[in-house]
């Protein structure tokens, strides 16, 4: 199976890797080959721009990932 | 073979190439000079994209969670049949990828902040340099040879080539730096061919504006 070819540089991949609830988004993009060059990381990280962490595939920004205001860093 | 003053040519490389495999290695990024000046100017992006890796270290499983609510959202609601089967199957050859990491990876954005560090660390590098070699000084005009092929437009004639330069590597992705180094050093396709391409490209306008001497 041809998977996406920026997976060793996409730090979410390695958190699609060792998580298995997320492994879905794996499957749906970085393992497909007609699916990977739709990733709107491959497509920014291939045009050299800035990929957040936080970019999903499907190009949604994982805006929840915010810790909430009664939260402490 | 050794310029007086400068280091041996392999000293050099080795400190070059030390830069260029190192720094992905560590921060897991490309080494870039035309990467790290979009990252200045697009500094809100950069910013934004440091304080999400932050928070993905400090919390990860809420961000699994989250991760997990999106695609939910994209598969609207329900799991398909074959994806679910992957699933199981993903689980069934290696049970730990059902736990949730414990750590997250390192932060990988340097941010507008480290980005903007490296540039200025590269002129006050280049000035120590200089300085070394009881060189510097401050200077308004290029080569006697730049000046011979320009004559008076040689201020325009090199406003004109940084505007190709920077328009250029932003279109690329890269610079010699980026491509030229870091890129071919790890055989990215894309760097080989960008390499190949503005290298030939300084090659050939180099031989034109030779015979214009």
């Amino acid at each position: 199976m041809v998977g996406c070819t920026r997976q060793s540089d996409c730090p979410l991949f390695e958190r699609f890797v060792v998580s298995g609830s997320a492994n879905i988004w794996r499957l749906l993009y970085c393992d497909k080959e007609e699916k990977f060059k739709t990733c709107a990381r491959y497509e920014a990280g291939i045009n050299g721009r800035t990929v957040p962490v936080n970019l999903l595939p499907n190009g949604q920004l994982l805006r929840s990932m915010r810790l909430g205001a009664d939260d402490v860093c | 073979m050794f310029v007086e003053g400068l280091w041996p040519w392999w000293l050099g490389a080795l400190a070059l190439g030390a830069t260029c495999f190192g720094y992905p290695l560590l921060l897991g990024r490309t080494c870039t000079v035309s990467g790290f000046w979009g990252g200045v100017v697009n500094w809100r992006q950069e910013r934004e994209a440091a304080r999400a890796e932050a928070e993905l270290a400090a919390n990860p499983q809420a961000a699994e969670e989250a991760m997990l609510e999106a695609v939910m959202a994209e598969l609207g609601g329900e799991i398909p049949e074959e994806i679910q089967a992957e699933l199981e199957a993903m689980a069934a050859a290696d049970p730990e990828l059902s736990t949730p990491p414990s750590q997250s990876a390192p932060p990988r954005t340097a941010g507008p902040w480290g980005y903007l560090a490296f540039l200025v660390g590269l002129a006050v590098g280049g000035f120590i340099a200089a300085v070394a070699r009881g060189e510097a000084s401050l200077s308004l005009t290029m080569s006697p040879t730049f000046h011979a092929i320009f004559g008076p437009g040689a201020l325009l004639a090199l406003a004109f080539g940084g505007l190709l330069v920077g328009f250029g590597t932003q279109m690329a992705g890269g610079c010699s730096m980026g491509h030229g180094l870091s890129g071919t050093s790890n055989l990215q396709p894309g760097s080989l061919l960008s390499t190949a391409s503005f290298m030939g490209a300084a090659v050939v306008v180099s031989m034109v504006l030779g015979r214009l001497i």
